[in-house]
């Protein structure tokens, strides 16, 4: 039937081959081509993106699904999973693949069509593969990592699993206390990937090619053999007990050889750690769709209420050398077009100056080059650089003093003057900024209203040095500033491990009482949900009893508690109560220091002494002096490496 | 200098959207070390257009993306070799030649563009053996209800739009306007035969689907990459 003119023999040539082509390439697609479509961003389950990495699975022996338990375009951004896969990949009898959560309406298609959840590079089960690792980022993805195992097949509780199951792992600052999720993983890695996790793989492949040894009592062995390495705590292998309080009473362990207590594992020379040296480019836009420079590890400024500063002491920077090269490299191999120096406090890294310039004249004279600065602290040496780097006009500027009034601010050590924060924001007017973010907290140890009014005094003092500028000098288009605030969750491993958060009707007459004060006409006020602070708390510095809760609110619905528009605190009410567990007894109670905490099994190699003598001195609004300038000896000192070792000005 | 390249994109690349697609050229292009040239001002961008964007699920043979250099008498079998080289799987640069002189840019050039619209079996046997067909493509006029920009439902004639309509096999092969006086979108013409013969396929199952690929682009009725290169030689 030919309705219209000739056609093309050559186009049915070309179109002929080009199915044939797109035919073998989408066979492996896990969902087909028109149920994907179906879903929105398709792009996101495929893979395929440029320096992903795919390999004959019958040439590999170990086949590890890594997993970030959130969306792929939180987890793409995440510079640690990008670390873990480079160093998985570059084994060459280990093939490590990415999973993600998926979206709402993928998983819709996923359990409507019987399909189970599958890694994004070969597109196959995840139940294949003979490690599923979580990185666990922060404790609302909890109810996502259980959505990954009942999407994957695999039974949510490590005692109901078969023996073929994948054996499951998780790592990540989350599992710095990994008690509440200590039932749905077989074993947890303390501490950085790059220092023991290839040990993990060698005993694993070992164990796995010993001809003595049973497919079916693999997992076994392994998990035994384990406990042997250092960083590694097998859960199974510990009993707790507690007292008619219900605090905890001790921590048994089963085995002859489970540790009593289980050391984080660091590398001492970042120079000579394998980097992220290929990064995946994701072809959907990630949050963040940069390259990552990392400069050093750790934070010298032991703020108090800050569990990155203590869990991952001691400072250890790389060289200037080191991140020039790895710059250079990163930009040629990934294409991207802007480069954000990270770490936990930007400004403290001793070559900043250099590196910056290196960047600036060197590299963006020849092409083209965004740098982004986060966690700068705002003075003039930075606001020089950022008007340098940066689109002033489109870019705001963020101070985080956490606190409003300096009587607070000495209480968590955070060192940062009024007149640092006023000078600053002066400066960064003149500089032409005129949109200032700032970041407090509501709910610190031992706030006062004066406290909670503070936040809203120093607001109007910071738009009052907008107008004390001469009018000429200052940025065109009105001052703006926005103010935030969260609710203070406290973190094992700090200082303010033992204290009592504030309830849910504390935090919210607090946030009452600030959104009053605020002068709304030049000062827009975020605030945060109390009720998934209140959450976050418990699962924080929950125990074994935990995972209770975390499982039937999963069964009742709760997922991607992150994300507000998810988030719904009725389930947990509901789980909470049918189990008779009361939030309040692990978020709002204050602990004695002789109390048992369920994480004090886990060494950072900071003594638990010092962390008491911290909070005591909080108390007293003593600061403490940054590791730059003077040592507190805290033990990091254990890790024979770092800043502990570099003389003090 | 100016040029213009056709590109394949098969395979995975066709679930990025054309959005994604830019981000993803300016990485190529950058990994590329091409001297592509950038726009002036305080945000430069490169200077690169694709002629007619590509929705999301359709493969094509027949991409076209107008790009200016910072230089001069560029190679452009090497630009090829260099921008392949960095390509993900399932992007192909096929050919490449230089504007010379005041040229229509890809996008408005564009009039036309040919498809193959390749239908399940399921499907097939639906529509294709559907005696409804001849007489739907022999109305004088078809009507469809499309959205305008301001989210207005308007009637619309796709007739005069449809230029070639063939069946092979499994497949329709279809040429329709493409551009900015008269845009056709073949999923367009799909949802009007589904109406006309009267199939209900709001969402895709997994008997019921059709393939879409494009075959190339054509100003007026020459691809339009023939076109640039006549112009060249002469
Ligand atoms: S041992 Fe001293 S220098 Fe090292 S992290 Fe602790 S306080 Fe800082």
């Amino acid at each position: 039937m030919v309705y219209d003119k000739v056609h093309r023999i050559v186009d049915i040539y070309i179109c002929v081959t080009g199915f044939i082509l797109g035919g073998i390439i989408l066979k492996q697609l896990r969902v087909p081509k028109h149920l994907l479509l179906t879903t929105q961003k398709p792009a996101q389950y495929i893979g395929n993106e440029v320096n992903a990495v795919m390999k004959d699975l019958s040439s590999v022996d170990i086949r590890f699904a890594l997993c970030f338990p959130d969306l792929y375009e939180i987890g793409m951004s995440h510079l640690g999973l990008s670390i873990l896969y480079n160093l998985l990949n570059s084994r060459k009898d280990t093939f490590c693949e990415r999973v993600f959560s998926p979206m709402k309406d993928m998983e819709a298609v996923l359990i409507n069509e019987n399909i189970p959840l599958f890694a994004l590079e070969s597109q196959s089960d995840i139940i294949d593969f003979d490690f599923l690792g979580f990185t666990v980022q922060y404790e609302m993805s909890y109810t996502n990592i259980l959505n990954i195992l009942k999407l994957s097949g695999i039974e949510i509780r490590s005692s109901n699993r078969k023996d073929s199951d994948p054996i499951v792992c998780a790592g990540g600052p989350c599992v710095y206390n990994p008690e509440p999720i200590a039932a749905f993983i077989d074993f947890f890695y303390i501490g950085e990937g790059e220092a023991s996790l290839n040990e993990v793989m060698e005993l694993y492949k070992e164990l796995k090619n010993d001809p003595l040894i049973a497919d079916n009592k693999l997992k076994d062995v392994f998990l035994e053999k384990l406990l042997d390495v250092e960083g590694i705590y097998v859960p199974k292998y510990y009993d707790v007990t507690y007292k008619k309080d219900e605090t905890i009473h001790e921590m048994i362990p089963l085995h002859e050889h489970a540790k009593k207590s289980i050391a984080k594992q660091i590398v001492v020379d970042l120079d000579k750690m394998p980097y992220a040296k290929n990064p995946i480019v994701p072809y959907l836009q990630p949050v963040h769709d940069r390259i990552v420079l990392e400069l050093f590890r750790g934070c010298a400024r032991g703020c108090r209420f800050c569990q990155a500063g203590f869990i991952y002491r001691p400072v250890r920077e790389k060289s200037l050398e080191t991140l020039e090269a790895q710059a250079t490299h990163l930009i040629n191999t990934t294409g991207h077009e802007e480069v954000s120096l990270i770490s936990l406090s930007s400004s403290d890294y001793s070559h900043l100056s250099p590196l910056c310039d290196y960047l600036i004249d060197d590299i963006a004279k020849e092409q083209k080059l965004n740098l982004s600065l986060p966690s700068l602290r705002i003075d003039s040496f930075s606001l020089d650089l950022m008007n340098k780097v940066q689109d002033i006009r489109k870019s705001s500027l963020t101070f985080a003093p956490e606190a409003g009034s300096q009587r607070m601010r000495n209480v968590i050590n955070k060192g940062i003057t009024e007149e640092d924060i006023l000078n600053g924001s002066k400066e960064a007017f003149v500089g032409g900024w005129n949109r200032v973010k700032l970041y407090f907290m509501l709910g610190l140890p031992g706030e006062t209203d004066e406290d909670i009014l503070a936040i809203s005094t120093l607001s109007d003092d910071i738009v009052k040095q907008y107008f004390s500028i001469p009018k000429p000098e200052r940025p065109r288009g009105s001052v703006q500033l926005i103010v935030s605030t969260s609710f203070f969750i406290p973190k094992p491993f700090t200082p303010f491990q033992w204290v009592k958060q504030d309830t849910y009707e504390e935090f919210m007459s607090k946030q009452k009482m600030l959104n009053g004060a605020i002068n709304k006409k030049r000062i827009k006020y975020n605030s945060h949900n109390a009720k998934l602070s209140m959450l976050e708390g418990v699962m924080a510095r929950g125990d074994r009893r935990i995972a209770d809760v975390i499982e039937l609110a999963f069964h009742n619905g709760a997922s991607f508690d992150a994300w507000s528009e998810h988030f719904v605190f009725e389930i947990w009410e509901t789980a909470f109560n049918k189990l008779d567990i009361d939030p309040k007894f692990y978020a709002s109670r204050q602990r004695e220091f002789d109390e048992v905490l369920p994480w004090d099994f886990i060494d950072i190699g900071i003594k638990k002494s010092f962390l008491e003598k911290e909070y005591l001195k909080s108390m007293k609004e003593i600061v403490t002096p940054n590791c730059m300038e003077e040592c507190m000896a805290c033990g990091a000192t254990c890790f024979e490496g770092g800043i502990c070792f570099e003389d003090k000005n | 200098m100016k040029i213009r390249i056709k590109f394949s994109k098969e395979g995975f690349m066709q679930f990025i959207g054309h959005l994604d697609m830019m981000r993803g050229w300016q990485k190529i292009f950058r990994r590329s070390g091409i001297p592509i040239a950038y726009s002036e001002g305080f945000n430069p961008h490169q200077i690169f257009s694709i002629a007619a964007p590509l929705a999301v699920g359709i493969t094509s043979s027949g991409e076209y993306l107008d790009l200016k250099l910072k230089v001069e008498n560029y190679d452009l079998d090497m630009l090829i070799k260099q921008v392949n080289a960095v390509c993900p799987e399932g992007i192909v640069i096929l050919e490449a030649v230089e504007l010379i002189g005041k040229q229509t840019a890809g996008m408005a050039a564009c009039k036309a563009a040919t498809y193959m619209i390749d239908l399940s079996e399921k499907l097939a046997k639906l529509v294709l053996n559907s005696e409804k067909l001849e007489s739907f493509i022999n109305q004088d006029s078809i009507i469809v209800k499309k959205k305008n920009k301001k989210g207005k439902i308007n009637d619309f004639d796709i007739r005069p739009g449809i230029l070639e309509f063939i069946i092979v096999n499994n497949a329709l092969h279809v040429m329709l306007a493409t551009g900015s006086s008269l845009n056709i979108k073949p999923e367009l013409l799909m949802g009007a035969i589904f109406n006309y013969i009267g199939i209900e396929l709001n969402v895709f199952t997994r008997e019921l689907y059709y393939d879409i690929h494009r075959i190339d682009i054509y100003t007026s009725l020459d691809p339009l990459l023939t076109l640039t290169k006549g112009v060249v030689n002469g």
